[in-house]
């Protein structure tokens, strides 16, 4: 009778609460990620002609309900990126679902978010010559560039299937520290 | 001429630019690399990486654990696969790893932000075990020989434990109290406090706990029943301080508790009994790299403990038989102690980082340990004169330990781990060694398999080899010191982020295993067991915003006497976290531990098996600073018994029944 009591009411809750809840990251490496991406983005050898007016723009693009770590990501990402040269970088944020084809940027950061949108975002990118960087880097099924991942080392992981339509010119050095994604 | 000027102007500048640019991008490329090493070693500091390195290791978290309602460490601990509980004397609960020597109480250590607590008495640490989650970054529980850290010598497990005040991934520490209440009158409150002083930084955490728990036990070995006092009254103060290449540990920390079943199994019938244990440990590291491939650490450690017992250990009216004469004890027999040791080490530690694909550490350690009180009494007469004696027959022990460990890859999918340890002790004839020699094989992304074969060794406690005092289980100063081989395998499939599935492999050869289960009552090495089983673990997130965690082990072959005594073979824990939203969490878990067998002159049925289910329910507000959650442990209010040793009570120890327990926690 008491569990009925306690357990019936709990999942009526469940059951009527139709409100989604964020994605789950990991923070050591969302961390390692947005200290990362923007230094492989200026290793991209035609960066500057994917800047306007001395602004990297970056997109991050992220899922409903996922806004407080769309935030944090983009505060690590402004945080990390030193003003090595004369360029500024801006960093967006932009709702998976509110994305369209006129969303042009330098780069896209890539949430957690159902593989559709994520191809859709990637297929932009990949059309303009842009880098996609995911944090998850199953994403490479939906055709996202890169990604790092962190096992018994760092590892920037690069997704070879893709490389050529993306068609970016990166640092030849670059090639020998990613490892190259069948 | 103008124009040939203008074209080799033109040229140099082009050519200046064009270099300029390389340089930025090889600068940036260098600060890339650089910073993956720095990740690299974050994860592998921060274990992070677990599932790569070549141990058998199973990660808590605070988050998920508060979700789960869980409360202290001990509880926690019992959540890994292979772990389970056993009552000692004076109720002390002790972890038990796969089975290994329930009677033993230091055959796993604990290390808490680095600095190793066990003592030299029992050589265990369980009045730390009370420590509230709420104080936990995370918890690491480390199954077989060794440890994550070399120098530490795990003989069948270790718990690391990083306080959030210490805690290790390059971000501060969260300011935040919290405080809990509940069934049995259980109160806590406390707090982690960090801050930037004189070019370092400080942190702190700081907690009070209490509990009126009394728990009802059947007959003890002079035919008495009734309530045991197993009241608590705990508090701890962690200190660190961080500057520059020097690091300053501290942990103080008081127990204050009722007798439970007695020092000796009996049970009192004086309220005023009672067992303070106060811990003192410090650690002053220095940390300072030679050059970019060579650094070393120094440190410093001290660790104290007192312990005061009173606890009237025989009823009024009980015929003395031994030593003869026979003596009538009118009014009882009470037993006090007032016992303090004291522990310095210094270890000198140097790490070769070769590559990022091979690291050598080479370590010296000597340890230097003493009683500096030994005070121990009978009264016959209600407290009113006493017959003093010491508490033990030797005051020291020196131990000195040169280890090594040495990582490194074999091609890109594998790594080879070779390590190594030579114990002297000044009261152990042999010098004691082992060996730890692992291959972690990364097939691919997502299947990784291990194999270790590793030894260890475990000194006997002082409560084993030198008590002077007439106590229930008697000393043996001619002890050697436990000795296991494990064998080991492991296969992990990742499944997604943090989705895996995990089976683990054991064989344990153990020897010279040390207990008092024998006619005589007194220790000695004659346990000669094999143990061995198997661990699965298989953890998902069904629809991204829960946790479905299940981990079933098994264990066989034997411990003591021959016979798989006070471990049960089956363990399973199962927990289902569910996200509702931001703000509402829903969880239940769900423990079983199947039956356990007794040693061979133990003719009592077999301990129950039993199962017991938890739920909670969490909210976070005020922008999920704040934290409130209620939990019903054991909501069945299932009955069930922790063994109680063969000829002290006839029947097993009773525990809790359905309690309840409302925690509120607030960040800054």
């Amino acid at each position: 009778m008491t569990i009925k009591r306690f357990i019936l009411p709990v999942l009526i809750v469940m059951l009527m609460h139709f409100e989604c809840y964020a994605y789950d990251y990991d923070p050591l490496l969302l961390r390692a990620q947005a200290t990362l991406f923007p230094k492989i983005v200026l290793l991209d050898q035609d960066v500057n002609v994917k800047i306007k007016s001395r602004e990297l723009l970056v997109l991050v693009l992220y899922a409903k309900n996922d806004l407080e770590n769309a935030g944090l990501t983009k505060e690590l990402i402004e945080k990390k990126y030193k003003h090595t040269n004369k360029n500024k970088m801006i960093v967006k944020l932009v709702m998976y679902d509110d994305f369209n084809e006129s969303m042009n940027a330098t780069a896209y950061f890539l949430l957690k978010g159902p593989g559709r949108s994520v191809e859709q975002v990637s297929n932009h990118a990949q059309g303009s010559n842009r880098i996609t960087f995911s944090y998850d880097y199953n994403d490479f099924e939906s055709n996202a560039l890169l990604s790092v991942i962190m096992k018994e080392k760092t590892y920037i992981y690069l997704n070879k299937k893709a490389l050529q339509d993306y068609g970016i010119n990166f640092l030849p050095l670059f090639y020998k520290i990613v490892k190259v994604i069948e | 001429m103008l124009r040939l000027f203008s074209v080799i102007i033109l040229f140099i500048f082009s050519y200046a630019y064009s270099h300029a640019q390389e340089s930025i991008e090889s600068d940036i490329l260098l600060e890339l690399e650089q910073d993956m090493r720095h990740y690299s070693e974050l994860a592998t500091g921060t274990n992070q990486n677990v599932d790569y390195m070549p141990y058998v290791i199973s990660t808590l978290h605070n988050k998920e654990l508060v979700e789960l309602g869980v409360l202290n460490l001990r509880e926690a601990i019992s959540l890994i696969p292979g772990v389970d509980l056993n009552v000692g004397m004076a109720g002390i609960k002790n972890p038990i790893f796969r089975g290994s020597n329930p009677y033993a109480f230091g055959q796993s250590r604990l290390i808490i932000d680095g600095m190793e607590v066990n003592d030299q008495i029992f050589g265990g640490y369980n009045q730390l075990l009370d420590m509230p989650i709420d104080i936990i970054h995370r918890i690491e529980v480390v199954r077989g020989p060794g440890s994550m850290l070399t120098h530490v010598n795990g003989f069948a497990g270790s718990i690391h434990v990083v306080t959030k005040a210490n805690r290790d991934d390059g971000q501060p520490p969260v300011d935040n109290v919290f405080t809990f209440l509940g069934s049995d009158n259980i109160a806590s409150a406390g707090m982690v406090k960090s801050f930037e002083i004189a070019g370092g930084r400080f942190s702190s955490d700081l907690y009070y706990q209490k509990n009126d728990l009394s728990l009802n036990v059947g007959d003890d070995r002079f035919a008495n029943a009734g309530e045991t006092n197993q009241s608590l009254k705990n508090y701890q103060l962690g200190l660190n301080y961080e500057i520059g290449e020097l690091f300053f540990k501290a942990r103080f920390s008081k127990n204050e508790s009722g007798v439970s079943y007695g020092q000796a199994f009996s049970l009192t019938d004086d309220e005023s009994d009672y067992l303070d244990v106060a811990n003192n440990a410090i650690e002053i590291k220095y940390l300072k790299s030679l050059s970019n491939k060579v650094s070393f650490e120094f440190a410093l450690n001290y660790f104290d403990e007192n312990r005061d017992l009173q606890n009237k250990v025989m009823p009024d009216g009980i015929m003395l038989m031994m030593p003869p004469p026979p003596k009538l004890l009118a009014d009882g027999r009470y037993f006090l102690v007032d016992y303090s040791e004291q522990t310095f080490s210094q270890r000198l530690q140097f790490n070769f980082d070769f590559s990022a694909s091979h690291k050598l550490q080479v370590g010296i350690q000597a340890k230097q340990a003493k009683i500096i009180d030994n005070n121990a009494a009978v009264s016959d007469d209600n407290l009113q004169s006493f017959t003093n004696f010491s508490l033990f027959t030797n005051e020291k022990r020196d131990i000195n330990t040169v280890y090594f460990e040495d990582m490194f890859d074999l091609g890109e999918k594998t790594t080879i781990q070779i390590g190594g340890k030579l114990s002297q002790y000044n009261d152990v004839d042999d010098d004691q060694s082992a060996l730890r020699l692992a291959v972690v094989h990364r097939y691919n992304d997502k299947n990784i398999y291990k194999a270790m074969y590793s030894q260890a060794y475990r000194e006997p406690s002082w409560r084993e080899q030198y008590l002077s005092a007439p106590a229930f289980f008697l000393p043996n100063t001619e002890l050697d010191p436990e000795k296991v081989d494990a064998y080991e395998m492991s296969y992990i499939r990742k499944i997604g982020h943090r989705d895996f599935f995990k089976f683990n492999t054991f064989y344990l050869k153990n020897q010279f295993q040390i207990d008092a289960q024998n006619s005589n009552r007194t220790f000695d090495n004659s346990e000669e067991n094999k143990l061995y089983g198997f661990e699965l673990e298989y953890e998902v997130d069904l629809y991204s915003r829960d946790v479905f965690h299940v981990n079933y082990s098994y264990i066989a072959g034997d411990n003591v006497t021959g016979e798989l005594a006070n471990s049960a073979s089956t363990l399973v824990d199962l927990y289902y976290l569910y996200r509702l939203s931001e703000k509402w969490n829903f969880s239940g878990l769900f423990e079983y531990v199947g039956d356990k067998g007794r040693i061979e002159a133990d003719t009592r049925d077999d301990v129950d098996k039993y199962g017991l289910l938890d739920l909670s329910a969490s909210y976070k507000g005020g922008g999920k600073s704040l934290k409130v959650s209620i939990t019903v442990k054991n909501i069945l209010d299932k009955e069930y018994s922790l063994p109680s040793p063969a000829n002290t009570y006839a029947d097993d120890f009773p525990q809790s029944g359905r309690t309840l327990m409302i925690r509120v926690s607030k960040e800054f």
